[in-house]
């Protein structure tokens, strides 16, 4: 190896040409080297305390192979480097055993102070449960009884390239936007009971700080409380494997002022208004999906109080209707099921043909609303409305080639509820 | 093979008969034959597995679902991880052990050859079964390698080919450490007392006791996991009253041990490789032995760092955090150690050093990223992120298998008896360890920034990255058919090794031709 110089030079070339791209590519990209900007307290301990074992962990990797690459340069047998022969040195031993335990416990003292302030969820102003589903979370405010559910709205056409020809491009925050945001308060403690239905969920917004599992059984807390100032929209995402749809159940948080919010909450948790709240407004995304929000909204809340209910039965529905809302409203079956209803076979059954579509209605009822245990096929009751529910039904048992002629109606759904 | 061809040139294999053919490869009992099988067996897994990780990196490349759909993809994350732990790096050090440790201590073989025998040939149809699993209505497992429960209960079929394959590998592997105990602790050459033990064969006893103390429990997770989905029984299903938590427990306190009984052998062969080519010897022998004893003992008390999201109390946070924290203490020594074994040595640098340098540089990076990680609060936000997935590869790809690869070209020599060629193997490092590099080291921005790992699609914003992350893949993949070039060429011919191969090296491997013969140490060496 005489000519090793040599080549560490091309090397060096290469890291230069390498490192040019990174510069020019940052020229036009907007991603980031670190963590995204910090909106509460907890997220600023947090990232001081990233940053202090960082630079703790970079001046050991360079004193370490600083020390290496010096005696790789120097003691070499190109160099006729004699070799030394000595092989311990009890000294030096307890001495590089020791010293990174004194710098462990210099890191270990802040890191303690910041996971006990994160740890204390007493004396919150607000609290909110939040429960994951697959694949999407369920929201509901404790102390003033809103809720809802919250799910992805970028629509599937973006997502699935597939077909390169039929692809849409993707919008600024593709899969990073939902229906229904989680509306909180600035400057106020809020409280998180986080619970999952089914399988294991994270629920994790970076800019607060914040991640805890979401698990079937167990009620986990976590706290945050956003700076007054920073009101604005908050993008975070799953975090725990929680099946075929994982990446496509995003979190968005809204944080609003103490006042928006009492005004929200005055307003019985609508959505109507949402672009009046925030500060940072997004541009309506040009989708169904939109179309459908606006349209369920009134429907959803019409849902949880028994006399409107009651209203929404006397009106007439046509099949046609029902076709209509139950194509749009099937999004939610689309997920594990298929857009041609076919499903996976082994683990996500068929609607196409199948045998619950064709077969007793009941059946496909009950299914729907009250799921079947152990799978990823949840309960819909709670989530969806008679009309939805009805729709859907209607929908998959005359679409997809099964042309069963059935038409469900809401009052056969209402009839149905426990 | 060469060194079979040649083996009659050795006085030792008059008296014994060497089997051909089936006979030979199927019904062996020689350690020298059982360890190629399962080095050759862990090379094709790799290759397996690295297919799988190309078509997770082909679906990253843009966001949005250009190749295949996430249920899919979710299959490939999972059996990428269970192929090369259990399949590639795993039986590759056994592949290690059963070659060197006989050589090394003095012993004609393994003590338990026919238990040799079996402990391999059970792996073959282990993996078969893992893999015809995709072709299962449903697919593969798709619930990631830790196969958490409740998810798992969700799964098709292909979760109990799974647990019947993890059975048959637990299997394999206790019989192996329990092969690789009895060997060092009976066979080892008269004069050879334990402090006088070759570091390799230290690392590997330590990590068979690991083995013999973990499989077990693998084993009884995933059988208690199989009981809930048929039998009824609720440990983990919440449905049941089951608690999910506690699979993830009982996982992790197998997990975190694995992780070290994957780098512990690391260890061993990179302590060897270095005092070879810096011309020294091993610097602080005996606190190496000390420090991998710690390590050992220290995996059992840090399982719950892999949790820290699931709402423990902050007490068994802290202590989480304080132990693992603790980790680098002895892992720190180790790579202190290594420094000073250079440190005024003479060195030159062929290619098992070029490897031995690169697997201390690029594993100490894990290991930092690693001390990061132990920080709870700071875990939190790194937490289940590709900073998470960059540091592992770190400590595995640059760390195992790295190491891994730079013990094949040590000791090519001696089981093939040609010198591999120099050029191309120094090629193949620079590939592997740049590729490497581009494919990983931009994992940390991502994860840092906020990308969840074992996504098929993500957000706009980390589109660059993962870009650089997918074109690296590719080439470190690709780099890897020279590795597979050079070993064929260097069984087939070349230039005749030496019996020492290298300059003055240590370890009684050293002592008998290359290639080793069939039979070594008929007659044990005395050590002095």
């Amino acid at each position: 190896m005489t000519n090793l110089p040599l080549k560490f030079n091309k090397i060096v070339k290469f890291l230069t040409v390498f490192g040019g791209l990174l510069f020019s590519a940052a020229a036009f990209a907007e991603y980031r080297l670190n963590f995204q900007d910090p909106v509460t307290q907890t997220a600023r301990d947090i990232f001081s305390l990233h940053m202090l074992i960082f630079w703790i962990c970079v001046a050991i990797f360079v004193l370490v192979f600083g020390v290496m690459f010096y005696s790789i340069f120097k003691h070499r047998k190109s160099k006729n480097y004699e070799p030394a022969q000595f092989s311990h040195s009890t000294k030096v031993e307890v001495v590089w055993t020791i010293i990174p335990f004194i710098i462990l416990v210099a890191m270990a003292i802040p890191a303690t102070q910041v996971l006990i302030k994160m740890e204390d969820t007493t004396k919150s102003d607000l609290t909110i449960k939040i429960t994951g589903y697959q694949w999407k979370w369920g929201y509901e405010y404790l102390d003033s009884g809103i809720d809802f559910y919250s799910t992805l709205a970028t629509p599937r056409e973006q997502i699935d390239q597939f077909d390169t020809e039929r692809a849409v491009p993707q919008g600024e925050n593709y899969l990073l936007e939902v229906d229904k945001h989680l509306v909180v308060p600035s400057g106020r403690k809020v409280r998180a009971l986080i619970t999952a239905n089914d399988v294991i969920h994270a629920w994790w917004i970076p800019a607060f700080g914040t991640k805890k599992d979401a698990i079937p059984g167990y009620i986990n807390e976590l706290w945050f409380n956003v700076d007054e100032g920073k009101e604005g929209i908050y993008r975070g995402q799953c975090a725990e494997l929680c099946g075929k749809d994982h990446a496509f159940m995003p979190i968005v948080v809204e944080v609003v002022t103490g006042e928006q919010f009492e005004q929200w909450v005055a307003a019985g948790g609508s959505f109507e208004n949402v672009e009046n709240l925030a500060t940072e407004t997004e541009p309506p995304v040009e989708t169904n999906e939109t179309a459908l929000i606006e349209k369920l909204v009134p429907a959803a809340n019409a849902a949880e109080t028994e006399p409107e209910t009651e209203a929404t039965s006397s009106v007439t529905y046509t099949m046609e209707d029902l076709m209509a809302t139950g194509e749009k409203v099937s999004a939610t079956c689309v997920a594990c099921h298929g857009a041609e209803g076919k499903g996976i076979p082994g683990v996500f059954p068929a609607i196409a043909g199948s045998a619950m579509a064709k077969g007793p209605v009941e059946d496909h009822i009950n299914i729907v609303m009250y799921g079947k245990p152990g799978t990823a096929m949840q309960a819909f009751a709670a989530q969806l409305s008679d009309e939805e529910i009805a729709a859907i039904v209607t929908y998959q048992r005359n679409a997809y080639g099964n042309d069963t002629g059935d038409v469900v109606l809401p009052s056969d759904i209402q009839a149905k509820r426990k | 093979m060469s060194h079979a061809a040649t083996a009659h040139d050795d006085h030792h294999d008059h008296d014994h008969h060497m089997p051909t053919g089936f006979k030979r490869w199927f019904m062996s009992t020689n350690h020298k034959d059982i360890g190629t099988l399962y080095l050759i067996f862990s090379l094709t897994m790799l290759f397996i597995g690295g297919a799988m990780a190309l078509v997770i990196r082909a679906e990253l490349f843009q966001p949005g679902l250009q190749f295949v759909d996430p249920h899919f993809f979710n299959q490939m994350t999972t059996m990428h991880a269970l192929i090369m732990v259990f399949g590639a790096v795993m039986p590759g050090f056994v592949g290690f052990a059963n070659w060197m440790i006989p050589l090394m201590v003095g012993a004609p073989d393994m003590a338990l050859p026919r238990m040799n025998n079996w402990s391999f040939w059970i792996l073959p149809f282990a993996f078969s079964i893992l893999l015809l699993s995709f072709f299962v209505p449903g697919g593969a497992p798709a619930a990631g390698w830790t196969l958490y429960a409740p998810l798992t209960i969700q799964g098709g079929m292909s979760v109990d080919m799974g647990i019947v394959a993890i059975h048959m590998m637990g299997i394999s592997s206790i019989m192996g450490a329990i092969n690789v105990i009895v060997t060092v602790l009976n066979m080892r050459a008269p004069g050879m007392t334990l402090m006088k033990m070759p570091m390799f064969v230290w690392t590997w006893l330590i990590t068979a006791f690991l083995l013999i103390a973990v499989m077990p429990v693998f084993a009884g997770a995933v059988t208690m996991l199989l009981t809930d989905r048929h039998f009824g029984t609720a440990f983990f299903n919440p449905a049941g009253g089951g608690d999910p938590v506690l699979y993830q427990h009982i996982f992790w306190f197998f997990g975190h041990p694995e992780v070290y009984i994957m780098i512990l052998p690391a260890f061993g062969i990179i302590s060897h490789i270095i005092p070879t080519f810096a011309r020294k010897p091993l610097f602080g022998y005996s606190s190496m032995v000390f420090a991998t004893a710690a390590i050992a003992f220290l995996s059992f008390i840090v399982w719950a760092h892999h949790m820290f999201t699931v709402g423990m109390p902050l007490q068994g946070e802290l202590f989480f955090m304080y132990a693992t924290m603790l980790i680098s203490v002895p892992t720190g020594v180790k790579v202190f150690n290594w420094v000073t074994t250079m440190w005024r040595g003479s060195m030159t640098f062929e290619t098992p050093m070029l490897y031995a340098i690169g697997v201390v540089f690029l594993f100490t990076l894990g290991g930092l990223s690693g001390l990061m990680l132990a920080i709870t609060p700071a875990d939190f936000q790194y937490h289940d992120t590709y900073f998470v997935v960059a540091h592992f590869h770190y400590v595995l790809f640059s760390g195992a298998v790295m190491a891994m690869m730079g013990g094949a070209f040590y000791w090519l020599p001696k089981w093939t008896g040609h010198m591999y060629n120099e050029t191309l193997g120094k090629i193949h490092f620079w590939l592997t360890a740049i590729f490497f590099n581009i494919t990983f080291f931009p994992q940390h921005f991502l994860g840092l920034a906020g990308m969840p790992r074992r996504y098929a699609d993500y957000p706009l914003q980390f589109t660059e990255f993962n870009q650089w992350s997918s074109i690296g893949a590719f080439g470190l993949g690709i780099s890897q058919l020279l590795f597979v070039y050079i070993i064929v060429a260097t069984v087939r011919g070349g230039k005749k090794a030496t019996k020492e191969v290298w300059d003055n090296p240590e370890g009684l491997e050293w002592t008998v031709p290359s290639p080793a013969p069939f039979h070594t140490f008929d007659e044990p060496p005395v050590v002095k």
